[in-house]
């Protein structure tokens, strides 16, 4: 009798998953093509752009486009990843001063708000944790869904002093942009 | 002998045109990194300049073992003895701070508070002297490393100026074969 009446709640959980049903505890779970997507940074060196990109991450993402309030996103950013294709920048980036590995080697980007601003566009509150150190962020992108593809851009300016990104060697940006433009491409497939 | 073994005239005057550019690019990037206009190109020749300095050290450790094996020529029995005493001064003087620029370069970049990796022509690292990047002192030793640096920059412009004139003046004025022991397609 028992036996028999979790099978059936289990089945029934099944069948509203698979048909679609959302449960309060899945917004709706999305799984990341890696090939598709990108976290990419910019910023400048002595007057001159630089470019680079996170080859290793991964996110869990939890989000229906009608209930942005449920959403659950994390993002984990693998900090020796990145590459910029000059070699004394990818260098120096690992080292104490900037991004600190031996200290933190991952990122972490958790949402906590994201908010529906227009028809495509949303706003992600969140935390971004490097170098131990936790700082809120605002993300704005734009959401686009065909069929299972969502596809998220998204751009944010962030400060690397309030990490203390290089704050040791260069605090005002006398060498290198206080300010970092952040760049997300996310393409996911429902799971 | 008269003239130096062909060796000794290639390493020569590759670490002369070294040393020359080195000495301009040394005394023009140090007020054009400050200078917004400049910086992004400052920046690329002071790349530059650790690369061709270090390949001075290695060049100059090459021509001091190859000379153990290769004396110097004798200098002409005319010259008076103070002039030979000057001229094997201004040689030794020459190989001292051919050493000592590029090491005081060296513990420079080892502990410069960039943290930036030298980078030979952007092929391989350099490695740094980790026990001066770690030391507790390391922003006293830069100070200290920068000053014997610069210094020696001006030590070598007199030394070049000498060097350069009792050469010309060998050739010129003398009319013997000095400079031809370096220059061998001016013998005379």
């Amino acid at each position: 009798m028992r036996n028999r009446s979790v099978f059936l709640s289990v089945t029934s959980l099944l069948l509203a998953s698979s048909m679609g049903f959302a449960t309060a505890a899945d917004a709706r779970p999305w799984a990341v093509d890696a090939k598709q997507s990108s976290i990419s940074f910019s910023g400048q060196h002595v007057g001159k752009t630089f470019k680079g990109s996170f080859t290793i991450w991964q996110a869990n993402i939890d989000f229906d486009p009608a209930r942005p309030e449920a959403a659950k996103v994390a993002v984990s950013i693998d900090l020796a990843s990145a590459k910029t294709g000059d070699a004394m920048y990818d260098k120096t980036l690992p080292s104490a001063d900037w991004f600190d590995i031996a200290k933190a080697r991952q990122a972490k980007f958790v949402a906590t708000k994201i908010t529906k601003t227009g028809s495509n566009d949303y706003v992600a509150d969140g935390q971004l944790t490097l170098r131990g150190k936790s700082v809120p962020v605002k993300l704005p992108f734009t959401l686009d869904i065909a069929g299972n593809t969502a596809t998220m851009t998204g751009r944010m300016t962030v400060k690397r002093t309030a990490w203390g990104i290089g704050s040791g060697s260069d605090a005002k940006g006398d060498w290198v942009s206080l300010d970092i433009p952040v760049q997300v491409k996310v393409v996911a497939t429902a799971k | 002998m008269s003239r130096y073994s062909t060796v000794a005239v290639i390493l020569h005057w590759l670490i002369a045109l070294a040393v020359i550019a080195l000495l301009i690019a040394g005394f023009w990037m140090g007020d054009a990194i400050r200078n917004p206009e400049t910086q992004a190109l400052a920046f690329e020749v002071f790349q530059l300049h650790k690369s061709l300095g270090l390949t001075v050290l290695v060049l100059t450790v090459v021509r001091l073992l190859w000379r153990l094996g290769h004396p110097a020529p004798a200098l002409p029995d005319a010259m008076p003895g103070w002039q030979k005493t000057a001229a094997h001064a201004t040689a030794w003087a020459f190989y001292v701070i051919l050493l000592v620029m590029p090491l005081s370069g060296w513990v420079i970049v080892s502990t410069s508070p960039f943290g930036l990796p030298t980078m030979w022509f952007g092929l391989f690292e350099w490695p740094h002297i980790t026990q001066l990047t770690n030391a507790a002192s390391a922003l006293q030793i830069n100070g200290a490393a920068e000053e014997v640096h610069e210094l020696l920059a001006f030590g070598a412009v007199g030394l070049l100026f000498l060097h350069v004139g009792g050469a010309l003046k060998h050739h010129f004025i003398d009319r013997d074969d000095v400079l031809a022991r370096m220059l061998p397609w001016l013998s005379r």
